[in-house]
């Protein structure tokens, strides 16, 4: 080769590996750089594209903007958890393009607990004021918490129940004497139900009773239906479907798939369930009580109602909220407290917890909510449980639907199913951090 | 030796350049080296590109996958050398990924080449609104996987999609009715139909590519001798098709295997794992789970099964054509 083309691949070469050693010092910013600095006037807020809607983000940044003058929020959409990771990866190179990110269920948060990757809002001053710890709703904080370490504020109180849609309960003659719907006592009394309401075209099922939950979330539905009917998921501290409770409920289940009862569209579109109840398709549907408001402009809020699951009522179900981060990265941390302060704890949460069925978590804005589902909803929040907060949580959530679809399905039987499930959780790590 | 060397092979003299040669010489190997160097910056973007997207990815990727690391929770990667995998195959979900990938790609495989060679051939006809037939074979070509991947779970929900009520209640065969998404045997046949819908159009136009470079004076002398209709295309149009093949083949393993987008669109890999599909399988490790290096281990044994089901494809089709020759 001659010397100018060797000169010329140098250069190529050269500069590639600049570039690349560039990007590689970029990201090697060390943790515990400072967060001080010049006051910023900017900030990023990260949220799913259904939160934006949903929590009303954008009328969030507008009253912010309005009352803290050249202060800039700017709202980054991302698609769904799994986008957490990207961020993960960034935070745990000392930097982060967002100051505020919203999660969809906390619990997903404690993973970045373990290298400190998001803040402690109990190490800040964040619980003053307005905010103060007491002006939560009942245990509302207690969803995001962890030992002493408050990693995330929630943001939307919700619970695993029964959506149900009354003129079909009227129509198939299940409504009591007083106009109401009697809560069923047992999983039994619930399939009867289902299966009154179930219509067929010969042997075709045109319209399933109740559609349960079995997509991404199933592992979440066991686990508000084993709060429900036995009171707790844990056995010596440690999650377990392995009951006779439980047992009774799945053979339950399988039982209304194979007659068509149970319908099993949420093994592959997740929304199926909530999409059918708001456009009037189906009697029940089990996954979060908040679409009862959800469905009310499509089905009426004389049909929209939450129907307590078997045992609930007294023992509570699986009870969620979204969370609000703070990375430690971010350099903007001051701001961010700020806006979740003032915007996102703002009485903006009463429209939320009217149109979506997200409940407020500060009291104030809670006792202005006029519905007539509050009550009984706020009833069940407070005595649910939210899901252990385990460091493999994930994975038991990704292969445990994968069972209980392949036991549904026929593919395994109950006890293999059983074993398998508890074989997996025997083998997660349980740890927090 | 040396002595005899000179004796037998006088030097060669070098001619005395004539006056102002030199310099003309001289210019010209300046003008062509700079034309050399000029084309290397030509090139530098390319070679950039390639190296910071392709090379130093797929090198520190190889690095990752000899280490155990969850960026999440570990400070740094530690070296384990080659366990990740020999733990893959000792994994019940990564077999079963595995295994659910080759179904996939073994159907979709044989389908992709008989139904777009077909096509192929009968687009090379003369035949009435051709270009029509053409463009409606390159259409689904346009759109986004994951937007057919949304129509398509919206066509084959049971209770209200299309196809179950254009079979029930159009034609009235209710027997036909399924939750074609929800049970194992019709959830991978439905996405194994989305993905040759989505590719059927490329494979198409190469299959018509590689006919119409055949030399038409071979296809008339083939006619005058008597070749027409099946013989035509068995003895005539097939065998030339040898290059295209190569490509066609590649171009469909490659496809077939590294298949992502349409189980997770449509059916989440399930139900259960009956359409987990290998990739969907490093995505979850590597997203979900955060365990970079077993999935970089993963994602090297899939590439690794590409290549060589490549090669092999190569060597196979090129030794057929030295045959045939």
């Amino acid at each position: 080769m001659k010397r100018q083309s060797k000169v010329a691949m140098l250069i190529a070469f050269g500069s590639a590996v600049a570039l690349v050693a560039t990007g590689c010092a970029a990201g090697g910013g060390s943790k515990g750089e400072s967060k001080s600095g010049p006051k910023s006037t900017s900030i990023n807020v990260a949220a799913q594209a259904w939160m934006i809607e949903k929590f009303h983000m954008n009328d969030m940044v507008d009253n912010f903007e309005a009352a803290n003058e050249g202060v800039t929020v700017n709202v980054v959409e991302y698609p769904d958890n799994q986008s957490l990771s990207n961020f993960a990866l960034q935070w745990s190179q000392g930097k982060s393009s967002q100051d505020v990110v919203v999660v969809d269920g906390a619990s997903v948060a404690v993973q970045f607990l373990a290298k400190d990757l998001i803040i402690d809002f109990n190490e800040t001053d964040f619980f003053e004021g307005a905010t103060a710890k007491e002006k939560f709703v009942g245990e509302s904080l207690s969803f995001d918490q962890l030992g002493d370490v408050q990693f995330a504020i929630p943001i939307g109180l919700e619970t695993y129940n029964i959506s149900a849609n009354k003129s079909y309960f009227e129509e198939a003659g299940l409504v009591g004497v007083d106009g109401e719907i009697p809560a069923p006592q047992t999983w039994d009394d619930l399939y009867d139900m289902a299966a009154a309401m179930t219509l067929r075209d010969g042997s075709t099922v045109t319209r399933p009773g109740m559609t349960i939950q079995w997509g991404p979330n199933a592992v979440n539905t066991m686990i508000a239906v084993e709060q429900a009917v036995r009171g707790s998921f844990y056995e010596d501290d440690v999650l377990t479907f392995d009951t006779p409770e439980m047992r009774d409920v799945l053979e339950i289940w399988k039982k209304g798939v194979e007659e068509g009862v149970f319908s099993i569209d949420t093994f592959s579109n997740k929304d199926a369930g909530r999409s059918n109840f708001n456009a009037g398709n189906i009697p029940m549907v089990l996954e979060t009580a908040a679409h009862v408001p959800e469905a009310i402009p499509t089905i009426g809020a004389e049909n929209s109602v939450v129907l307590a699951m078997p045992g609930s009522a007294e023992n509570g179900s699986y009870g969620f909220t979204a969370g609000i981060l703070v990375p430690s990265a971010s350099e903007n941390q001051e701001l961010a407290l700020q806006f979740i302060q003032e915007a996102m704890m703002s009485d903006i949460q009463v429209a939320v917890g009217e149109e979506w069925g997200k409940l407020p978590v500060i009291e104030e804005h809670f006792d202005k909510i006029d519905a007539p589902w509050k009550t009984s909803m706020y009833d069940l929040v407070k005595i649910s449980e939210p899901a252990p907060m385990y460091r493999d949580l994930p994975e038991i959530q990704v292969t445990g639907k994968q069972l209980l679809q392949e036991y549904l399905t026929d593919a395994i039987d109950l006890d293999t199913f059983l074993a398998d499930l508890e074989k997996l959780i025997e083998d997660a790590n349980k740890d927090s951090e | 030796m040396g002595l005899v060397a000179t004796e037998t092979s006088p030097p060669r003299l070098r001619r005395p350049p004539l006056a102002g040669q030199g310099a003309v010489r001289r210019k010209k190997i300046r003008s062509r080296r700079t034309g050399r160097s000029v084309g290397f910056l030509f090139i530098l973007p390319a070679l950039l590109f390639i190296f910071v997207f392709m090379l130093y990815p797929l090198v520190s990727s190889g690095y990752m996958s000899l280490t155990e690391y969850n960026f999440v929770y570990d400070d740094d990667p530690t070296f384990v050398g080659l366990d990740n995998y020999v733990s893959a195959f000792e994994d019940p979900q990564f077999v079963t990924s595995l295994t659910n990938t080759f179904v996939f790609g073994f159907f979709f495989f044989i389908i992709l080449i008989v139904a777009s060679l077909s096509i192929a051939l009968f687009l090379f006809q003369k035949i009435r609104f051709n270009s029509f037939y053409r463009s409606a074979v390159f259409v689904p070509l346009v759109v986004p996987l994951s937007l057919a991947g949304l129509v398509f779970l919206w066509i084959l929900q049971p209770n209200y999609g299309l196809l179950n009520y254009l079979l029930g209640d159009v034609f009235n065969l209710p027997f036909l009715v399924q939750p074609w998404l929800s049970q194992s045997d019709t959830a991978m046949g439905s996405i194994i139909a989305l993905s040759l819908w989505a590719t059927i159009g490329f494979e198409t136009i190469l299959f018509l590519a590689g006919l119409q470079s055949i030399d038409p004076d071979t296809l008339e002398a083939a006619e005058l001798d008597g070749a027409r209709g099946f013989k035509k295309i068995f003895y005539i149009l097939l065998p030339n098709l040898r290059e295209t093949y190569i490509l066609t083949a590649t171009w469909g393993i490659l496809h077939a295997l590294k298949v992502f987008v349409e189980p997770m669109v449509m059916t989440d890999g399930g139900p259960g794992t009956s359409t987990l599909v290998l990739y969907q399988q490093v995505y979850l490790t590597a997203f979900t789970y955060f365990d970079m290096g077993y999935a970089s281990a993963m994602g090297y044994i899939l590439g690794l099964i590409i290549l060589v089901l490549i090669v092999l494809n190569f060597l196979f089709l090129r030794k057929a054509g030295d045959k045939n020759a």
